[in-house]
């Protein structure tokens, strides 16, 4: 009796390894965090992520090419539902953030605030401060190149807080390993769509390209693409050349 | 004699961290009532430890002793030679008081010579005397203070006050060249000014720190640093941390050869209440924090906060400024909200060529919406003339571009980038 009772513990615990460590998984199958996840709005993604969702308190990778392909457009929906009463910090974007699209995307009032370094170095020890004091909701991240030394040293600083940590990365750097427990890489595609395909999570490994589809309900204020797609007009009319016979 | 009274004022202001009843007596001894406190900091033996541990790192061994009556206690500490120090209970006390020299009490030294001429010569002795006959003898106060020593009698005692302002000054033995070094050396200055803050019940809001120099023929004396906290500290580790990266950023003109420490501006320290989710309760004031220790290394020009202005011209309606606002301005959000905006704005337009009469940006441009006309401006500069439109380049990425109205032929501008 006594040895049944144990050889079905253990072949309870070879199924879910995650009953011996929080930190095992199997690699057939998907992993799920301790930490909570945050939804990420976009349901293709959330069936591959491990937690299904964004996972706070880890170092999440999104690589681009560029800015401006719709990389917040990815996070908008993880954005806004979050604790209006937290912060969100900017490190080092790469342009002036918009107040007022910022208001549109997340609806209710909530304070962001933007931090400019001059020092590549000092980047990564503002990253590392802002997520040992733990006030910030969510953390976004952009930098060019960072140190694997560095990259550690903000994985581990991400595990003590419940932040959202996104770092922006180039493209350049996917051969490149690094400590951050999810990495998807971004790439646009004519039609502005979003191509996704995550290159590191915890679990399978996945191949499959997924396709965001850019917004649509935010176009109620366009016009037929048919009628835009012609030469800008290069003078501008004025009374007296519509007026000239 | 002023390093004594430094050492005293520490040791007094790190008991008012133990209990509110701190009294002084001479020469120099701290007296604590600790039996209210004892559950809280986890029995006797815990604070002494922690007093001792802390005292003893500042200033040397210090001689503590416990009793249950102030005289007693102020015996056993000065005393010189004892048999144990910590006696819990009126039995104990006697037993560690008895073969003490009697002479300890302040008048028996009056009456010194005629307490060795009959050859009284401790506590136990003394006792041993006819009451009576050594009140007529020698008058009462002896027998007063014999009382206060071994049983629970009224006994007036001075409560101790800390000192309003916090100024101390550290001469070093060698000269520092390094910022690193200072940090180091004023680290022990930093802790008793926490004691300090915690016995005042106050929480710090404006630092000096002074560092003298040697004296030169023409080089100045004297480095003045004041650092302002926008949330005011009292924990030795937030201090430390925000005066470590003060300390960083900070010239040094000349090597240092004292440091000295003074408390500008304190306010009541601010108790938070307990709330279900902590968290939440407390974030406004850890986010206060964070920008503190931000702006202390990377200078308060690089921390930016969004100020939205009521205005159409989207360069002046975008305002990030250095000092966070707690109530911001109402804007004319029902209008702004209608309006689809790019995420990013670049801080200065970016002039676009045109290439086959459309306008380009690292491929030919494709107007997708628009035009959007602003303009705005004309009374109070700069007038904007703009029509504005969102495009799309050939690898899918938008922008929000304008074009000059009152230019002729037209001039392109890159102003957002979508995301």
């Amino acid at each position: 009796m006594l040895f049944s009772s144990i050889s079905t513990q253990n072949t309870r615990a070879i199924a879910q390894p995650q009953h011996i460590h929080p930190d095992l998984w199997r690699g057939s199958e998907l992993s799920t965090y301790a930490r909570p996840t945050i939804a990420t709005g976009h349901h293709t993604l959330d069936a591959e992520l491990p937690g299904s969702g964004w996972p706070t308190g880890v170092l999440i990778e999104l690589l681009l090419a560029r800015a401006g392909i719709g990389e917040l457009r990815l996070l908008r929906p993880a954005l806004a539902s979050l604790d209006p009463l937290q912060t969100i910090a900017l490190i080092n974007p790469p342009y002036i953030p918009n107040i007022v699209c910022w208001k549109n995307w997340l609806k209710a009032p909530r304070s962001i605030f933007y931090v400019r370094t001059a020092q590549r170095r000092d980047q990564w020890w503002a990253a590392e401060q802002t997520l040992k004091n733990g006030s910030c909701a969510a953390l976004l991240c952009w930098t060019d190149t960072i140190p694997q030394l560095a990259l550690k040293r903000l994985q581990l600083a991400a595990q003590t807080s419940q932040t959202l940590f996104v770092m922006y990365r180039p493209l350049a750097v996917k051969a490149i390993a690094s400590p951050a427990s999810l990495r998807l890489t971004l790439e646009p595609d004519h039609a502005g769509n979003l191509n996704i395909s995550v290159i590191k999570r915890r679990g399978s490994l996945h191949n499959k390209l997924l396709c965001l589809p850019r917004d649509t309900h935010n176009d109620f204020m366009s016009t037929q693409d048919g009628d835009m797609d012609r030469p800008a007009p290069t003078r501008t009319r004025t009374l007296a050349t519509a007026l000239a016979p | 004699m002023q390093a004594q009274q430094s050492i005293f004022d520490h040791c007094a202001q790190h008991a008012l961290a133990y209990t509110p009843a701190v009294y002084q007596t001479e020469p120099h001894t701290v007296l604590l009532e600790v039996e209210a406190s004892l559950r809280l900091f986890g029995g006797l033996r815990k604070i002494l430890y922690n007093i001792r541990k802390r005292t003893s790192t500042l200033h040397g061994p210090l001689s503590t002793s416990v009793a249950p009556t102030p005289t007693g206690a102020w015996l056993l500490t000065n005393a010189r030679q004892v048999t144990f120090r910590y006696a819990c209970s009126f039995a104990s006390l006697k037993r560690a008081l008895d073969p003490l020299s009697c002479l300890a009490l302040t008048s028996a030294q009056e009456h010194r010579n005629w307490l060795d001429a009959i050859g009284c010569k401790t506590f136990r002795d003394l006792r041993a005397l006819p009451r009576a006959g050594l009140a007529r003898r020698i008058g009462p106060a002896l027998l007063q203070e014999l009382d206060a020593a071994y049983s629970q009698t009224h006994t007036s005692l001075k409560p101790y006050q800390p000192p309003s302002r916090f100024i101390e000054r550290l001469d070093l033995t060698e000269r520092i060249e390094h910022t690193v070094a200072i940090t180091h050396a004023l680290e022990h200055m930093l802790l008793q000014l926490c004691t300090w803050l915690i016995a005042k019940r106050s929480a710090l809001t404006r630092l000096r720190i002074m560092l003298h120099h040697e004296r030169y023929k023409d080089s100045a004396v004297l480095t003045q640093h004041d650092i302002a906290f926008a949330e005011p500290v009292h924990t030795f580790s937030s201090l430390a941390l925000l005066v470590h990266e003060h300390l960083e950023r900070l010239p040094l003109k000349d090597s240092v050869v004292a440091l000295t420490v003074e408390s500008l501006d304190v306010t009541e320290l601010q108790h938070t209440a307990g709330g279900l989710f902590p968290e939440t309760l407390r974030t406004p004031a850890e986010r206060r924090k964070l920008f503190d220790l931000l702006t202390s290394r990377l200078g308060p020009q690089s921390l930016l906060h969004p100020a939205p202005v009521a205005d159409h011209r989207p360069e002046i309606a975008n305002s990030w400024i250095c000092t966070p606002t707690n109530h911001e301005k109402p804007t004319q959000e029902d209008i702004l909200q209608l309006l689809e905006r790019p995420f990013w704005l670049l801080p200065v337009p970016l002039a676009l060529r045109l290439e086959r009469d459309r306008p380009f940006y690292q491929t030919t441009l494709e107007l997708l919406r628009g035009p959007e006309r602003l303009e705005c401006g004309w009374w109070d500069g700069p007038s904007i003339a703009r029509d504005y439109f969102e495009a799309r380049d050939k690898t899918g990425a938008r922008y929000w571009i304008y074009r000059e109205r009152d230019t002729d032929p037209a001039h392109w501008y890159l102003h957002g980038i979508f995301s």
